[in-house]
């Protein structure tokens, strides 16, 4: 019955779907935010190791842009290497890496990141696990002497004194606690992968997404429950085994994890209940994993445990209003 | 440049306008107008006059079965009733009638004197024959062969004196400039509907003026500025603690939601002055600093009421009809307006996709839902074609506000995507969305 009506104007307008207003300015924008908050611990970094970790990082993002833009030619999808998470993904890895870490190790570290973690997965927003963590899960099992920061430290002509806090712990048990002061630790002058320890450039940075509203405060919050009550708990009943929980907080890459790693949008759950049931999780398998295992850090293992949790927890849903209706 | 400071910046607030013109500014009588006869799922009117006929303003040119007409709104020759594309997104049968300037008729010719008051029958005969209601209040969807069957008892009646988004003013100027009339309408509806609750909605600001001046008739319901709390179908379920779906209207369920220009133009039928063939409506845009509120005879083109005020649709991005959240961009500035409230004109790039981007579970859509359906999810599976794996999440319960479509950073058409949900979900097959699975 209907048929199009004849056109009097020749100029047709444009049209697009509603809503006319939007926030959202394409995935590019949210992880170049990422990327900024990324970059002060990689300028502390680059103070503390110099070329080297310049090195590094350059090398991180140029194996996983080449691989990313190779896997989009050879199989097209619509995780396009232009949508920037490439290059946020490889500076994670980059953190986690020891500073000397060879070109091959970071390829094969680039390699998992991109093409295992990611794009077998369905590409950005499809993976279970955070790519970045899965890669260095896989580098720790296959070379665990390669992935030795400290090994890493003793190649470097260092310039400042270094406290390997996590390593000694494990040795010493809690004397060595003694031997570091807190601010050390907060300053990023510890043993720690190439940039995850530089507390204080972290806590910047993500300061930096909380305002921008790009991460949630929930698992931040939870995360911190978790590992400081866990910590407390464990320090009071083991005393000589365990270190005090500003101790745990400070050490290694656990400020990196609660930043970025657990708060990482597609892996974590989306309501906020779970979101910080999900940070109280990590918490707690953060300070299991470091107490019990024979990991020095172990945030990796306690991310991929809790990413796989995710799905679980994100079942506890509000009721939907008005569903009694349908 | 502008994208690198964005990267720096919070997230902007839902558009408001920044100044207005409180005047109500006429538009001039247009050449043509051309007056839609079909409203979907809303209403039919089936033509009462034939192309070569010639027609006075306030002459009727349509008539529904239930006896709602629609007017001519200039006088002059009916040219053509042929389909032409409408504000509602559809194609519909239009009378077209061109201006010859002669007069209209005068409110004797129209009507019979004004309606006895308390004679609740010959009220709503009046109501009907002077095409007050806007399409989308009429129980078009709940009447078949021509009975409305089964409504429930009236509960409520909600006059908004707000509209729900928040670049349309026309509600709430017509409240600040006519409140005589407005009390007379409330008035009027207190002694037709006895026994009903009568809610009046207002500007936050005018609160205590709006208690003192309609508290006697009506109940009145401040809203904020903005837009997430004033969702009309929210509202409605805050005030009177029951949800409506969306796929079901406020008369299926006992509820009238009017806003001010009806109900004045109720009192105006009520009393044989005119019947309606005149619309407030109110022009904003990102770009516009101070939005200006016409009125306009019925079924004039957008080209016409723009160019009125000086604006030409060609210079800014694009021209949408109603506001910019539920709002419809239009393709052609030729489109008749009749029963839309607002014009916003958009001058930047927003919203273009060629290919969808793949979600990223941030979830901010269901942080952000007001029904608090998992969106993520939902949008997802549609995204997939597993229509079946969305029964229990209720999406029915969507009101279709575009909140979350308007967080969402990767810009995808999730209002859309939950309506095809909903539309299959209700009637229809089972269609695929993708376009990959039709090949």
């Amino acid at each position: 019955m209907y048929h199009q009506p004849a056109h009097t104007d020749t100029s047709m307008l444009e049209v697009a779907v509603g809503p006319h207003c939007r926030i959202g300015t394409g995935l590019a924008q949210v992880y170049q935010r990422w990327i900024i908050a990324l970059l002060p611990a990689i300028f502390g970094s680059y103070y503390y190791f110099g070329t080297s970790s310049l090195r590094l990082f350059g090398l991180c993002v140029v194996f996983a842009v080449a691989i990313d833009y190779l896997a989009e030619r050879l199989a097209p999808s619509r995780d396009l290497t232009s949508n920037w998470s490439s290059i946020m993904y490889g500076l994670m890895l980059g953190f986690m890496l020891p500073v000397n870490a060879p070109w091959w190790l970071i390829l094969i570290g680039c390699f998992c990141m991109v093409i295992v973690g990611k794009k077998l997965f369905g590409g950005v927003g499809g993976f279970p696990v955070q790519p970045a963590i899965l890669s260095v899960a896989v580098l720790q099992l296959s070379w665990p002497g390669r992935m030795d920061n400290t090994l890493a430290l003793k190649d470097l002509d260092w310039q400042v004194t270094m406290v390997e806090p996590l390593r000694l712990l494990k040795t010493l048990g809690v004397s060595a606690e003694s031997s570091f002061h807190w601010l050390d630790m907060l300053l990023g002058r510890q043993v720690a992968g190439a940039a995850e320890g530089m507390v204080f450039l972290v806590i910047i940075g993500g300061l930096f997404l909380l305002v921008l509203r790009e991460i949630q405060w929930q698992p931040l919050a939870g995360f911190l429950t978790g590992l400081l009550t866990t910590a407390s708990l464990l320090h009071l009943i083991f005393p000589e085994t365990f270190a005090t929980p500003l101790f745990y907080l400070l050490s290694g890459g656990t400020v990196f994890m609660g930043m970025f790693l657990i708060t990482d949008h597609t892996t974590s759950p989306v309501n906020r209940v779970p979101l910080f049931l999900y940070g109280v999780l990590a918490g707690i398998l953060l300070i299991f994993i470091r107490g019990f295992s024979k990991h020095t850090d172990g945030i990796a293992y306690a991310v991929l445990l809790v990413n796989i949790c995710a799905p679980l927890l994100d079942m506890l849903t509000p009721k939907v209003k008005g569903g009694e209706n349908v | 440049m502008q994208g690198f400071w964005n990267l720096f910046r919070n997230t902007p607030k839902l558009p408001l306008v920044k100044d207005y013109d409180p005047e109500i500014r006429q538009v001039e009588d247009p050449e043509r107008v051309r007056i839609p006869l079909d409203y979907p799922g809303y209403i039919h009117y089936l033509p009462t006059v034939k192309a070569g006929d010639r027609v006075r303003r306030g002459q009727v040119v349509g008539r529904s079965r239930l006896g709602n007409c629609t007017f001519a709104s200039i006088s002059g020759k009916v040219i053509e009733i042929t389909p032409t594309w409408t504000a509602q997104s559809v194609h519909s049968p239009t009378v077209i009638i061109e201006n010859d300037g002669s007069e209209g008729l005068s409110p004797e010719e129209i009507f019979d004197g004004p309606v006895a008051p308390g004679n609740a029958l010959a009220a709503l005969e009046r109501i009907r024959s002077a095409g007050v209601n806007a399409p989308w209040t009429l129980s078009g969807r709940d009447y078949g062969s021509g009975e409305i069957s089964k409504l429930p008892k009236l509960e409520a009646v909600i006059i908004t004196g707000v509209q729900e988004e928040p670049t349309i003013l026309t509600s709430q100027l017509l409240l600040e400039q006519q409140p005589e009339r407005v009390t007379e309408g409330l008035r009027r509806v207190r002694m037709l509907l006895l026994d009903v609750d009568i809610w009046l909605t207002v500007p936050e600001h005018l609160q205590s003026w709006a208690e003192e001046s309609f508290g006697d008739y009506a109940r009145i319901v401040p809203l904020p500025q903005y837009y997430p709390a004033r969702i009309e179908r929210e509202v409605v379920a805050r005030l009177l603690g029951k949800r409506i779906p969306q796929r079901e209207s406020y008369i299926s369920r006992g509820v009238i939601v009017q806003d001010i220009e009806n109900m004045l133009a109720m009192v105006d039928a009520l009393d044989g002055i005119s019947p309606f063939i005149q619309k407030c409506l109110t022009i904003s845009g990102t770009r516009i600093d101070s939005a200006v509120t016409v009125r306009f005879p019925l079924g004039a083109s957008l080209k016409h009421i723009l160019a009125s005020q000086g604006l030409n649709a060609a210079d800014y991005t694009r021209p949408v009809v109603g506001g910019p959240m539920k709002g419809f961009a239009q393709y052609s500035d030729l489109t008749p307006i009749t029963y839309n409230s607002g014009i916003y004109l958009i001058s930047e790039d927003v919203s273009p996709f060629d290919q969808i981007a793949p979600c990223i579970f941030c979830g901010r859509c269901t942080r952000v839902c007001p029904a608090k359906i998992q969106v993520h999810l939902v949008n997802r599976m549609i995204e997939f074609g597993q229509l079946e794996s969305t029964r229990g999440l209720h999406t029915d319960a969507c009101h279709e506000c575009g909140l979350c479509a308007y967080v969402c950073p990767a810009e995808r058409p999730i209002v859309q995507l939950l309506h095809f949900c909903n539309h299959e979900m209700t009637h229809g097959e089972r269609v695929s969305w993708s376009e990959e699975e039709k090949k």
